[in-house]
């Protein structure tokens, strides 16, 4: 819907280098809410030329992806205890190293997207190409489970960025289900972590491979 | 109207069987609330064949002749399932059956699943056909762990996590195929509507276009169930309870089939020739029936068994689309095939597992005489799985192949027979090593079926075995004309 914010990308790009570098993930949750807040900025050029739709589109990821789905998965940490980042397969240092040569990646792949380009395109499609594969990263980085919805949702708002990149932002009732899916999703992965927990006493998922062939 | 009826009753159904106390009438609930929308969705398609599209919603919801075949036969599964969960239930061992609280929350999901599915299918809008089959996803998670051991949580993680994560790729690849428009914006609300994104493709990016099929098939083929992201699928469906390993099996797969079904007409007017798409498809198909093949031969758990031959079929089906007309005709008819009889070997391994106490088939044998029906029907439909003549799916497969000889695909045909033929010789022992011999000396004398369950088995044999040999005009006319509508005429 625009690319005006030039300075909300680049701390998009602080928060992936920030989740990466953390070892506790009340940390990474944090980061996520702020990440939300950011992605609700971008549409309110918009909203203030006059677009009551692009206002409902900021609210709603502000409320969504900087408010409730933050709480929800401070709550799951809590009551599952499980706060640190314990031993993932690439460490912080290695993990940030991972994290630049993405981003150098990203910026030479967002430059080959062909279509009609506006001030900040590229920095924009570079930005959504960076955070979708740093929620890869992450996502098979963690071994606990709540590491890997917080990959999710990384990559999830990478997607919302690059959308914004390609096509202006997908049509106003799409993004609003998109939104209410995802935090459905959040609601059902943080209630599916607890019943690991309940079952397992731990939600260290690279250990659960009883199921093979 | 009759699309809304469609969307509001399962629903109601949901809310109804959160409201019911007793565990009997939220089964009764299940079956009468599928009996009904299976009801309205023959309605609907009869409509659909008379007069052909419907729509309502603004265009939002809308059935053609392709998303219709595809609702009969998931609200047709869905019923049959109903029935069966019922008996399935009442069998289940003293400490895994349903109290009056878990039977409540699978009702709800349950509808809840019927929901998401029919909505992939009455939306015409792809963006929201993907916020559908994400919840599908979400729908079903829990119906896995049904019994929550800690298999079940363990495959019921897997499919979470691999689907939403593969899911998303396809959300990403509706991004592309967005953007790739001269000018989305300017189509509003409307932009992602089926039959206004065909009308608009041959004016599309090609290079975008082709970005955001390849994604759309990783993402959605997940869901479907192609190698090699299939991971998924072996756990869920066995550690499931039955009735919805059946309806994963049946159905679930077929929508995810259905979503990529849909691109297939905007990725060739795209790019100017169907060959491309086509290509792509081919060559997925033929890996996931490749990798099935080989799991199929080491298998031991029957279910794992059944799961491994949805790989393999759901790579059929693929095969199938990117063979061109004739083959997308007769990926139709298989994917009937393959949901009518992979249900019917769902519940009998269901069954003869829960006499037999084990999953296991080294410790399965006589099971033909040890239950008349559901040994038999195992057996029975073991056999039209793997391909045997005269059953249905020899004559679905047999016109694939036929479609892609006269293609000119010759090599892709070649590695497709020698794909079946394997896991025709693997699996015919398993179904013979299962069938035939004296069963063990502990099981306990059989209790007497219910003449449901006798009914369910035996039409459902006959349907394959008769669909093999003669196939009724009007569905040879059906899979024409929702052929047409993916591969043009």
């Amino acid at each position: 819907m625009t690319g005006e914010f030039p300075a909300v990308l680049v701390l998009v790009v602080i928060t992936n280098f920030y989740i990466l570098n953390t070892g506790r993930y009340v940390n990474s949750v944090r980061s996520i809410a702020l990440q939300g807040c950011l992605l609700a900025v971008l549409p309110l050029p918009e909203a203030l030329a006059g677009s009551p739709q692009a206002l409902f589109l900021s609210a709603g990821t502000l409320i969504v992806k900087g408010i409730l789905m933050p709480l929800i998965l401070i709550r799951v940490i809590r009551s599952t205890d499980e706060f640190r980042v314990a031993q993932p397969f690439l460490g912080p240092v290695a993990s940030v190293l991972v994290g630049f040569a993405i981003l150098a990646a990203a910026f030479r792949a967002g430059a080959l997207i062909p279509a009609p380009l506006r001030p900040h395109d590229g920095l924009m499609g570079a930005v959504g190409l960076a955070t979708i594969l740093t929620g890869m990263l992450i996502m098979v980085n963690r071994r606990k489970a709540v590491g890997q919805v917080i990959g999710f949702l990384i990559l999830e708002n990478g997607i919302l960025i690059l959308s914004l990149r390609i096509s202006r932002g997908l049509p106003f009732v799409i993004e609003m289900a998109v939104l209410f899916d995802v935090l459905l999703a959040a609601m059902i992965f943080g209630g599916f972590i607890q019943s690991v927990h309940e079952t397992f006493a731990h939600t260290d998922v690279s250990r659960m491979r009883k199921l093979k062939g | 109207m009759i699309l809304w009826a469609l969307a509001a009753v399962p629903v109601a159904g949901a809310i109804l069987c959160l409201l019911i106390r007793r565990r009997t009438a939220v089964f009764a609930c299940l079956i009468a609330g599928s009996a009904l929308e299976a009801t309205i969705a023959a309605a609907a398609g009869a409509v659909v064949y008379r007069r052909g599209a419907i729509d309502a919603c603004f265009g939002h919801l809308a059935l053609d002749a392709l998303s219709a075949f595809h609702l009969c036969l998931v609200t047709g599964i869905f019923l049959f399932s109903s029935i069966y969960a019922r008996d399935y239930f009442n069998h289940e061992p003293a400490a895994q059956s349903l109290d009056d609280r878990q039977a409540r929350r699978f009702g709800a999901l349950w509808f809840s699943f019927l929901g998401s599915m029919a909505g992939v299918l009455l939306f015409s809008n792809v963006g929201l056909m993907w916020v559908a089959m994400e919840s599908t996803t979400l729908a079903s998670a829990f119906l896995i762990c049904t019994h929550s051991d800690r298999l079940s949580i363990e495959a019921a993680w897997k499919y979470l996590i691999i689907c939403s994560a593969g899911l998303v790729l396809g959300l990403l690849g509706t991004v592309f195929i967005h953007g790739a428009s001269p000018s989305p914006g300017a189509a509003g609300e409307g932009a992602l509507r089926w039959p206004d994104l065909v009308a608009r493709a041959g004016g599309m990016n090609p290079a975008l276009v082709k970005i955001g099929f390849v994604l759309m098939v990783v993402g959605y083929g997940t869901k479907m169930g192609l190698a090699p992201m299939h991971t998924w699928l072996p756990d869920a469906h066995s550690q499931a309870p039955t009735p919805v390993s059946a309806v994963f099996s049946g159905v679930l797969l077929n929508c995810a089939s259905y979503c990529i079904c849909r691109f297939l007409p905007i990725v060739s007017a795209a790019t100017g020739t169907p060959e491309w798409g086509r290509r792509i498809l081919v060559g997925f198909g033929l890996a996931s029936m490749a990798v099935a093949g080989v799991f199929i031969l080491i298998q031991r758990d029957v279910k794992r068994l059944l799961a491994y031959h949805s790989v393999e079929h759901m790579g059929i089906i693929t095969v199938g689309l990117g063979f061109g007309p004739a083959g997308c005709v007769a990926a139709l008819y298989h994917t009937l095939n393959h949901s009518v009889c992979k249900s019917l070997a769902f519940f009998c391994a269901g069954r003869v597992g829960q006499r037999y106490g084990t999953r296991n088939m080294e410790s399965i044998s006589g099971s033909a005489a040890a239950c008349p029906v559901w040994g038999t029907g195992l057996f029975a439909s073991l056999l039209v799985l793997i391909g045997c003549a005269p059953g249905a799916i020899f004559m679905s497969e047999f016109l694939i192949v036929r479609a892609g000889i006269s293609g000119g695909h010759f090599a892709a045909s070649a590695v497709f027979l020698a794909a079946v033929a394997v896991v025709f010789c693997g699996a015919l022992k398993h179904a013979i090593d299962m069938a035939s011999g004296d069963p063990p000396a502990r099981l306990e004398a059989p209790r007497p079926e219910t003449s449901g369950a006798r009914a369910l088995a035996a039409s459902m044999t006959a349907w394959l075995i008769l669909t093999g040999v003669w196939i009724p005009a009007g569905l040879s006319a059906v899979f024409e004309r929702a052929a047409r509508l993916i591969a043009g005429p």
